[in-house]
């Protein structure tokens, strides 16, 4: 979740940004190296060896959940303006992205197309991210920021 | 303050965002069985873009619902607006996060994911823990 909306006090970040912003990279250089290494691991790991293959397969979720965490504290810490446009920016693309993977999901049992579940579930997360961000501008601009 | 009693103890607004809402969700519903219905009975009788058109149809139900929860929202004080917004919030990363897990054992071929199933469970499941965020909120703002 990038920081796209100007949080700036005399065109410095102000504490709370910048620490989330520490944690950003950090959480995204750790997602980087730990999905490199699952796909390595699970490479050369048995087909047998499924707790070993389930527990590697989940690793990069762990920097995810310390994303989530930087973001709740950023949340928690930013004024009441700012928080609200943040949450305000969740709930829209929660029910944009909702509503996107809803009419996948009808058009997918009309025979329109065909879903691959896989593909369908990892995209999820990122769709929300994206979806948060355009709307994030949108609010911001719509209270004067 | 009990979160828990308060979810169930409604005010005016949420009472009228329920009454409201009985419309729209029947509807939804209604058009969920006709298309079924219909794209089952006349997959290989009607042209694709018919087909298309027709299973698109329960989307404009719930575009209904969410525009009378933001009439419902719009009509909440500041402290309420706050306690939607956060339970929105943790419902989306909740399930954000739950969806990439799974999508990651999915690509590793450690599960087998239905692509319909995981679309069509998106909405449902954030609205869930939407609820469950609500009491949260409720609980971490007094």
């Amino acid at each position: 979740m990038l920081a796209t909306t100007p949080v700036r006090d005399d065109d410095r970040l102000t504490p709370p940004v910048q620490r989330y912003l520490r944690w950003l990279l950090l959480s995204m250089s750790m997602y980087a190296t730990l999905l490199v290494t699952s796909i390595v691991a699970l490479r050369a790991l048995p087909v047998d060896a499924l707790g070993l293959r389930i527990g590697f397969g989940l690793l990069p979720v762990l920097p995810l959940l310390l994303l989530v965490w930087a973001f709740a504290r950023y949340v928690r810490e930013a004024d009441e303006m700012q928080r609200l446009i943040e949450l305000q920016s969740l709930a829209i693309a929660a029910a944009g992205v909702g509503i996107g993977f809803l009419v996948a999901g009808f058009l997918d049992s009309a025979g329109v197309f065909a879903l691959d579940g896989e593909l369908t579930a990892i995209l999820v997360l990122p769709a929300l991210f994206g979806a948060y961000g355009v709307a994030k501008c949108l609010i911001a601009r719509s209270y004067g920021g | 303050m009990n979160p828990f009693i308060d979810m169930v103890r409604f005010t005016p607004n949420e009472k009228r965002y329920y009454r409201n809402s009985i419309a729209p969700g029947l509807a939804f519903l209604a058009s969920m069985a006709g298309v079924a219905f219909l794209v089952r009975s006349f997959r290989d009788d009607w042209p694709f873009e018919v087909l298309a058109g027709l299973a698109l149809l329960p989307v404009l139900p719930m575009v209904w619902i969410i525009k009378v929860y933001i009439d419902y929202f719009r009509d909440c004080d500041e402290w309420e607006k706050l306690i939607e917004v956060y339970g929105i919030a943790i419902g989306v990363l909740l399930v954000g996060m739950a969806y990439f897990a799974l999508g990651l054992l999915g690509l590793f071929k450690l599960v087998v994911l239905d692509g319909t199933l995981i679309a069509y469970g998106m909405l449902p499941s954030v609205m869930l823990v939407y609820s469950l965020g609500k009491v949260v909120g409720r609980w971490r703002h007094g």
